[in-house]
């Protein structure tokens, strides 16, 4: 559950991991994560004593490191991220991509690096996070229509490239 | 049981960077002083360029500044409420086309737009065939996101980004641009047989102000967009460049994808929590864009927020008011988690009494995709909904499926669709 407090240091270290691993499963990518999460908090930290009396700090610091994920990936050339990913991929769970350190690569990280950033964000918010789909609403700047629209989609693609996964696996054997 | 087992498997894989040891706190403090001085000397150097612009437009400008004929207009807002600073090109309005008949069926309106994921490019097509008619480029400078539509069927009002960079992938420039600084609206006609006759541009807005669900009137000559800056909206007058911001009182907030006109003075909107969990009269309103005093003030409750939102976080805040302003088209979710209700529920603006379901209640496992209704006549005794599979009609009481094609995925249909 986020955590309310008004003293910063217990709050960070209460929900930092939370937010990390959150922004980690929607940029692929260990380092950018921290970066991301650790921005996020800095950011935090520049404006709490305001932070503090929101309900849930926690979600003001979300709702950064979400807007930041979407800059980074544009930055980064997500094109160009997605293909190593996939080429590491390909090569195994072993394979490194040297610039970067992504998260390990397995058959459901790469299907969710494959979606495009605003399904990924809205799937990872609802399965990983456990948000209910207005909270998403507010997070992402968006209608709870189109949460339940990208959502839908994003289970759909990632069905879909899971099971020709398993087919491909299967013709392999 | 995908469902079941995603939570987890997303939770292995991220697993690794869960457990890493959590950065000292000195760090934060160190980045956020650093980022501190940035805001401090990016703030003055534009303090200095704002100051050194102004002081050339002063020396530059013959006149008053007062418009004059066609030149844009800088709008000037109508009411103390913080208004967005447009230039309104008001020479390039033209009123849209007559309302079909108070019981026109929706053969009289076959074509759509729709912006295209990614492309920056819209489709016009016939929605009873599939047919496209044009795709629309945009105009230089401009990359296309959203559409709404005027009472016609003809006239549609398309919103873009404009400046910033595009991700340059392969030497190709793809996807919207990074940093836009303004929101662009153009209007587009098509003729009788769906294909354009002009795009032209009605005004633009800083980014900063709009970049989020916006709605245009029944005679195209009153747009309204939702403002990112204070979470309300402003409406504008195309014909005149008058502006009036609507900004949220009580800590309460306006949902960007609800705005709906019927003619030139009735818009609904949701009213919905903000920073405040319980700001007074939320649900569906109207408000009468020409009344005095504040948001709340000016408009009124029409369907109380508990009345079609009974499942907690599945709710949406799609709506459509009729051309006439008598009747609002909301959908209506239920739960519980896992087994919701969706229905599209027709209101009595001056009541709030509820006269209608429009579609039969539809049985969804998890939260989408969801339904709405797309298209009224200008009564409302005629409307067709959508939920996915099969388009909905109701006539006059009574319901059949009729078929429709409308684009199906990835797409916003609140603000990237309209009929």
């Amino acid at each position: 559950m986020p955590v309310q407090t008004d003293d910063f240091e217990e709050f960070y270290e209460a929900s930092y991991r939370r937010v990390v691993a959150l922004v980690a499963a929607i940029v692929g990518d260990r380092h950018q994560a921290e970066d991301i999460a650790q921005e996020a908090f800095a950011r935090a930290l520049t404006r709490w004593r305001q932070i503090a009396r929101y309900d849930l700090p926690e979600a003001w610091v979300r709702r950064v490191a979400l807007r930041l994920t979407v800059d980074a990936a544009r930055r980064m050339r997500r094109a160009r991220i997605m293909s190593a990913l996939l080429a590491v991929g390909q090569r195994g769970a072993s394979g490194r991509y040297d610039l970067h350190d992504p998260l390990e690569a397995t058959a459901l990280g790469v299907a969710v690096m494959r979606l495009p950033l605003p399904q990924r964000q809205v799937l990872v918010l609802y399965y990983l996070a456990d948000l209910p789909v207005d909270e998403i609403a507010r997070d992402c700047g968006i209608s709870v229509g189109t949460v339940r629209a990208r959502l839908a989609s994003a289970r759909h693609q990632l069905h879909r490239d899971l099971t020709n996964t398993d087919e491909e696996v299967r013709n392999v054997r | 049981m995908f469902d079941d087992s995603l939570h987890e498997q997303l939770a292995d894989w991220v697993r690794p960077v869960a457990r890493l040891p959590i950065p000292d706190i000195r760090v934060l403090r160190r980045r956020a002083r650093r980022r501190g001085i940035r805001r401090a000397t990016t703030a003055t150097t534009a303090t200095m360029a704002v100051a050194a612009i102004g002081v050339g437009a002063i020396v530059s400008l013959p006149g008053t500044g007062r418009p004059a004929g066609g030149r844009p207009v800088t709008s000037s807002p109508a009411s103390s409420s913080p208004a967005s600073q447009g230039t309104w090109n008001t020479r390039a309005w033209r009123p849209a086309g007559p309302l079909p008949a108070a019981d026109a069926g929706p053969a009289v309106a076959p074509y759509i737009v729709f912006g295209v994921p990614g492309r920056g490019t819209v489709q016009v097509r016939n929605i009873f065939t599939w047919q496209t008619t044009a795709t629309i480029q945009p105009l230089r400078g401009q990359y296309l996101v959203g559409v709404a539509a005027a009472g016609d069927d003809r006239t549609f009002v398309i919103q873009a980004e404009v400046g910033g960079t595009q991700q340059d992938v392969n030497g190709r420039k793809v996807g919207p641009p990074m940093n836009p600084t303004g929101a662009a609206y153009d209007e587009l006609r098509l003729g009788s047989d769906g294909r354009p006759i002009s795009l032209v541009l009605l005004g633009t807005v800083p980014a900063r102000d709009s970049l989020s669900g916006f709605a245009i009137s029944q005679d195209a000559s009153m747009l309204a967009y939702a403002n990112s800056r204070n979470s309300g909206f402003d409406t504008v007058s195309l014909a005149t460049g008058k502006t009036r911001g609507w900004a949220p009182v009580d800590s309460g907030t306006v949902a960007p994808d609800s705005l709906s006109w019927a003619g030139d003075q009735a818009l609904a909107f949701e009213w919905a929590a903000g920073n405040n969990r319980h700001p007074p009269g939320l649900g569906m309103r109207v408000l009468d864009v020409t009344a005095p005093g504040n948001l709340l003030k000016a408009s009124r409750l029409v369907v109380a927020y508990t009345r079609y939102c009974a499942a907690f976080g599945a709710c949406q805040d799609f709506q459509l008011l009729t051309a006439d302003g008598s009747k609002l088209l909301v959908t209506r979710v239920a739960g519980p988690s896992g087994n919701y209700t969706d229905s599209v529920l027709e209101y009595s603006v001056r009541t709030g009494q509820r006269l209608a379901q429009v579609i039969p209640t539809v049985h969804t496992p998890y939260a989408g995709p969801p339904c709405q209704a797309l298209w009224s006549d200008p009564s409302g005794e005629q409307v067709v909904s959508f939920c996915g599979e099969h388009g909905e009609l109701y006539d006059h009481g009574h319901l059949s499926r009729i078929t429709l094609h409308p684009p199906m995925y990835g797409l916003n249909f609140a603000t990237q669709f309209a009929w």
